[in-house]
């Protein structure tokens, strides 16, 4: 204040000299003229306000911007324009060449989010400084205090904690909302990582894995290119919304449409998408797989299926024991046989034939393999291949065999046993699962059949349910009966990224624990040329080392289980699957003693200290009045990093300000439907006090390794025996001080240094451009499946190696997997496609709450965003039938109280005859401050998980990060709405 | 694609010969200080000087020199504008964090002190901010934890510097009606149209009497100058 602070300006009496004392504003000119440019300084006099107006159209700088961790599964280049360090605007920028006449352009690219986050980066709800909270949790009591203060308590929390209870007691959470593929979100991984500390692997735990993509293709992160799109002449978008979704893709689907592409919608509502469509196919709620399994029933007693393809490319000419019902091994037929080897019946010679290319199960590393392993490993899977060279195996029929021990048994190819489970879907029986008409599905089945190339777009919420493991496995079967999948255009489309290798080995860096001779060898594989490319199942077998080996990852869901209370709900027999006769509880209790499903801390222990990025738990999280109630008394520490109050925050200890997205440089999310890695500059410093995540991250490891050289702090182990040292955190944190706090920069340039698919590119190139395209898909990882190759000017599909190269799937058969021999799948019926109907989570109540994601906000960031409130009901509020509505006395803008065994909230009501009898839809991620009393719609979520999938070792059903868990269920739990008075 | 910036000084030009001292401009300048004094965060020091009564008897002095009388019933009572000598520093910035700053339920504070919160859309208010500013040679300052150009702080500062210079009698300095005008304006569309807003929300609050009393006198005495400005301007303006 000129050097005057306040105290000294009252000091200043009244009647004496008058003093100018400038805290906020300084002046334009540097000294010594000190003479503005313009204005009444300069001689230009201030007539009135429209003089200030004299240079509306310029700024002091436009910048390439984008919006940096936002999971808004999109990636758009920005302009933003600054003027004295304010973003004023922002506007879409058309920096997409176009290079193929024959397909459609990226440009333009943006949602309306984008288009007003300058508005939202300068909500009042943006944290301005650390604040420790000064009364009870959630009580809103706060004091501000200095980040040196906070980094300190933080710090000595987390060694008193590694100390007294063990590593794996400090949690940390990055979730999904808050993320991007820069050094911000890898900061944050990299120091709890180098600690030993828990991570939650939020992918199931969100609800967004497609397990029954998993259990049949062995992957799930497929996608292509958004142009690919437009080669497709039949798209269908099944339970997903991408009107509201992949707002910047969405045009690709209408272009294809104008070209002749037939659109089809399947989901219970008439929903923004849906109106799109040439057709609506409106299934009662969860009765997808029934839909699917119709579809296949008359693909199958048509004959409308592609012979060849299902012989080479599925597991449906594997034979299977009639007395076991399970897949006939070699293990059974010659002594010293594989566990892993499988049959099939060769047609034409009328005897067994080994199936070619058998993947196994993955353990062909061994828990903790050396360099030798791996050399061996890559050699052995290199060679495998699925195709069949001849053999010509039979897909009908039923064979005997004769056992080692001389016995004999009968076995059946998979299709035999399928066309079994599909006479009970025949289209009549169906409509009375579904409501839709048998014309129509016969309609369906034959059009699919018919087409060049058919899609399937199928959204994260179509995770969401109970069973959608067994509509995705559905779907996924009539697309393989049809060959609609492993060429342009066609397939089951879920999203994948393009690899940013250095982004995940800056996340994790395991690399000093690895054997030394491992450590080359892993960089070898993510950067080999494709004549050696590694395979898919070589690479899931490293991934599953590093990450179930050399780090804490926990799945979201068993640890709430275990740690959060949702054992009360999610293990209540009344809302599972009554057709399996184990407990959730028995087989938790088998999964985590056989260590398939990881929980840190180990049950028995509680966890102590939990850090989260971004992440809103207590919105997301299922029924989050239990989480306060169960896990939050356990924590002794719980901390809230993010530019903005979440709900989250208001029940925290410390909260942190992050910096906003135009506040930080940043490489956005790589998501494969845009061919390009787009970039973020900074446009302007971070608000206030914030700080950028990746220097959060350096000063947090900077204080911890203070503070433990101070108190003389020892090495310690983690629970899976890897020794970790805090004295050191920091050193290994800026790698020997190669990239500290405020060196974010040199952090971009080794992730864009270690990334194939940005190979050559620069930092300061990068930031200048805005975007780069992609050299390369960047290979087969934890995001990316693709299972296909770049090609500039030519769109990228998904599983053109499997189809086109003959490239095994990362199965245990190899193939397109529709039979699973599990013990605990055969015992549920699940061993092929089967329809289930949805459990009644929450008790015997008549209706259904579905959801979706919301078009006005990405999760629950800008949830509250004025403008987007203004696009809406401006409040939460749930859609619900005419009828429905009529019957509860309901009108239009009348508050509903929504309530079921779990829990309850209240809404506005919105009557829509959109909605079908016995649906409720409550868009997703309002905030439950946003609710009356703080109680938001997940409270009535109860969240069961399917017990099947806990399961583990066998073949490609295995827990490693980001793969096979159990799911967060949010749609469709039971419930009953009732009337009640605004006030 | 970035071009440069202009150059910013932090040092405001405080060279000029300041006001005559009790001179009406000296006087709006020094109240309108003040009553940014008031709104920034809290420091025990100024804590202590609301507390010990300082700060009310720095404003009561200056608001007693005025060029005009303010309402009644915009003064502020005896004592409103020192706190009970009961309350310590950590509940009143609890409090300040509250009301201002976070508020204690999620999606902002209850009365945020930022113009653009009160109608007129948060962006275009803080450019046409920036506008007044840039206009007069000033920019916000470079300082860590900088304000944004629409806090009430800032917004009050510009008026303390639009007062000083308009009293200020340099001979190569701008034309003092020029700066009257520059403060009628930015007060009816900025200042005096949402400072009584924001006294409105503080008064439905259960808050500290200090907050209530200091917001409502910054908005009667930036909607009271306005009148006195307009008025001098209506005679041709500077008095
Ligand atoms: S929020 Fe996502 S989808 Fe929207 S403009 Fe930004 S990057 Fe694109």
């Amino acid at each position: 204040m000129n050097g005057m602070d306040r105290r000294e300006f009252l000091a200043v009496s009244a009647g004496a000299a008058a003093v100018l004392s400038l805290q906020h504003l300084g002046c334009t000119t540097p000294a010594p003229s000190r003479t503005p440019a313009r204005g009444p300084f300069a001689g230009e006099p201030y007539g009135d306000w429209r003089d200030i107006y004299g240079k509306k159209w310029s700024w002091d700088k436009i910048v390439r911007g984008t919006h940096l961790m936002a999971d808004c599964i999109a990636a758009c280049a920005w302009d933003l324009y600054v003027r004295d360090g304010v973003v004023v605007r922002e506007e879409q920028n058309t920096l997409y060449p176009q290079t193929n006449p024959d397909l459609p352009d990226f440009n333009p690219r943006g949602c309306q989010k984008g288009a007003c986050y300058s508005d939202h980066m300068y909500a009042p709800s943006r944290i301005k400084y650390p604040l420790k909270r000064v009364g009870p949790r959630g009580s809103g009591k706060w004091q501000r205090i200095s980040w040196d203060e906070a980094l300190s308590e933080i710090a000595d929390k987390i060694i008193d904690t590694v100390n007294q209870y063990g590593s794996e007691c400090v949690v940390y959470d990055h979730g999904t909302t808050q993320i991007d593929m820069g050094p911000d979100t890898a900061g944050g991984f990299r120091v709890f990582a180098l600690m030993g500390s828990t991570i939650i692997d939020s992918w199931a735990g969100v609800g967004d894995l497609p397990m029954g993509v998993i259990q049949t293709l062995g992957l799930y992160n497929m996608d292509g290119t958004s142009d690919d799109w437009f080669n497709s002449d039949y798209i269908i978008a099944w339970v997903g919304n991408p009107a509201y979704t992949r707002i910047p893709e969405f045009h690709f689907i209408t272009e294809a449409r104008y070209k002749g592409a037939k659109v089809v919608h399947i989901s219970p509502d008439l929903n923004a998408s849906a109106m799109h469509a040439d057709l609506w196919v409106n299934p009662r709620v969860g009765t997808d797989a029934a839909l699917g399994l119709g579809i296949a029933h008359v693909i199958v007693s048509e004959r409308l299926y592609k012979e060849d393809v299902i012989k080479e490319q599925t597991d449906l000419p594997f034979l299977v024991r009639s007395d076991t019902g399970r897949f006939l091994r070699e293990a059974d037929v010659v002594e010293g046989g594989e566990e892993t080897g499988y049959y099939m019946w060769d047609a034409r010679r009328q005897r067994l034939a080994p199936a070619p290319g058998v993947e196994g199960n993955p353990a062909s590393l061994g828990e903790k393999p050396n360099a030798l392993d791996v050399a061996r490993s890559l050699g052995a899977h290199h060679f495998r291949s699925i195709r069949l060279r001849g053999l010509d195996p039979a897909i009908e029929g039923r064979h005997t065999v004769k056992l080692k021990d001389g016995s004999s048994v009968e076995v059946r190819p998979v299709l035999e046993l399928l066309k079994e489970r599909l006479a009970t879907y025949a289209p009549e029986r169906v409509r009375a699962i579904t409501g839709v008409h048998p014309d129509t599905i016969r309609q369906l089945a034959r059009e699919i059949a018919a087409a060049k190339s058919a899609m399937i777009f199928m959204s994260w919420g179509a995770c969401k349910h109970y069973h959608s493991d067994l509509f995705q496995r559905a779907a996924l079967l009539v697309l393989a009966l049809t060959g609609q999948f492993g060429k342009p255009g066609a397939g089951m489309r879920v999203g994948a990224w393009w690899t940013i290798h250095g982004f995940e080995i800056l996340s994790y860096d395991v690399a000093h624990l690895l054997p030394p001779l491992l450590r080359p060898s892993l960089e070898l594989m993510a950067g080999a040329p494709s004549t050696v490319r590694p395979t898919a199942r070589l690479m899931d077998d490293m991934m599953k080392v590093l990450t179930r080996q050399y780090s804490l990852h926990t799945p979201l869901i068993p640890w709430l289980y275990t740690h959060g209370g949702l054992d009360r709900t999610a293990g209540r027999a009344a809302y599972g699957d009554p057709a399996f006769p184990r407990s959730v509880e028995s087989c938790a209790k088998e999964s985590m003693e056989k260590d398939w499903m990881p929980v840190y801390p180990r049950p028995g222990k509680d966890p102590k200290v939990f850090i989260f990025s971004g992440v809103n738990p207590l919105r997301r999280w299922p029924t989050p009045s239990r989480i306060r109630e169960v896990l939050w008394p356990k924590l002794d520490l719980i901390v809230s990093i993010n530019p903005r109050m979440s709900s989250s925050g208001l029940q925290a200890d410390l909260v942190l300000p992050a910096a906003g997205w135009y506040e930080k440089t940043g490489i956005k999310f790589t998501m494969s439907y845009v061919p390009y890695v787009i970039a973020g500059d900074q446009a302007v410093a971070p608000l206030y006090e914030s700080r950028r995540e990746w220097d959060i991250g350096a000063l947090l490891a900077k204080r911890i390794q203070e503070r433990a050289r101070a108190r003389g702090v020892k090495p310690h182990q983690d629970p899976l025996g890897n020794t970790h040292d805090l004295n050191k955190v920091y050193d290994r944190f800026t790698k020997k001080g190669e990239m500290r706090e405020g060196e974010a920069d040199k952090a971009m340039d080794y992730i864009l240094g270690h990334s194939k698919s940005v190979r050559g590119v620069k930092w300061s190139e990068l930031r200048r451009e805005g975007a780069t395209r992609i050299k390369h898909t960047g290979g087969y990882m934890l995001l990316n499946h693709i299972c296909g190759d770049y090609e500039e000017g030519k769109a990228v599909y998904p599983l053109q190696w499997n189809r086109v190269n003959k490239e095994p799937y990362p199965t245990m058969t190899a193939r397109q997997q529709f039979y699973i021999d599990h013990p605990w799948y055969l015992e549920a019926g699940e061993a092929l496609p089967t329809h289930k109907e949805p459990p009644e989570a929450g008790g015997k109540y008549p209706l259904r709450l579905t959801g979706g994601h919301t078009r006005w906000s990405i999760h629950s960031i800008q949830r509250d965003q004025r403008h987007m409130l203004r696009l809406q009901r401006g409040q939460p509020a749930v859609y619900m039938n005419a009828d429905d509505a009529r019957r509860r006395g309901l009108r239009d803008g009348d508050h509903a109280r929504l309530y079921n065994d779990v829990g309850s909230f209240i809404a506005a009501v919105k009557v829509s005859p959109s909605v079908q009898p016995g649906q409720v839809v409550c868009y997703h991620a309002w905030e439950p401050y946003q609710f009356k009393g703080r109680s938001g719609n997940q409270e009535v979520v109860a969240s069961p998980f399917k017990a099947l999938h806990l399961a583990g070792e066998y073949g490609h059903l295995y827990y490693r990060a980001y793969y096979a868990a159990p799911s967060h269920t949010p749609r469709g739990p039971t419930l009953e709405v009732e009337k009640v008075a605004t006030s | 694609m970035t071009t440069s910036t202009q150059e910013v000084e932090a040092v405001p030009d405080v060279s000029v010969p300041p006001p005559e001292p009790g001179s009406p401009p000296a006087t709006r300048s020094r109240v309108y200080k003040l009553l940014a004094l008031g709104l920034e965060f809290p420091d025990p020091d100024f804590f202590e000087e609301i507390q010990q009564g300082g700060y009310e008897r720095a404003l009561g002095d200056a608001l007693a020199a005025l060029p005009f009388v303010l309402p009644a019933e915009a003064l502020p009572a005896a004592g409103a504008l020192r706190t009970d000598a009961a309350l310590d520093y950590q509940a009143f910035e609890s409090e300040f964090i509250r009301l201002f700053e976070v508020g204690s339920g999620g999606g902002g504070p209850p009365c945020p002190l930022y113009a653009g919160e009160y109608g007129g859309g948060r962006l275009k208010t803080m450019e046409e901010a920036l506008r007044f500013y840039d206009f007069f040679g000033l920019r916000l300052s470079d300082a860590e934890g900088r304000e944004l150009p629409d806090h009430a702080t800032v917004q009050l500062e510009f008026l303390h510097f639009l007062a000083y210079r308009e009293g200020a009698p340099a001979a190569d300095g701008p034309d003092p009606v020029s700066l009257q005008r520059a403060e009628a304006d930015f007060l009816e569309r900025q200042a005096a149209r949402w400072l009584p807003l924001l006294a409105k929300r503080v008064a439905s609050q259960e808050t500290l009497p200090f907050f209530k009393s200091l917001v409502r006198l910054a908005a009667d005495f930036a909607r009271a100058d306005l009148h006195y400005v307009k008025s001098l301007l209506a005679t041709g303006g500077v008095k």
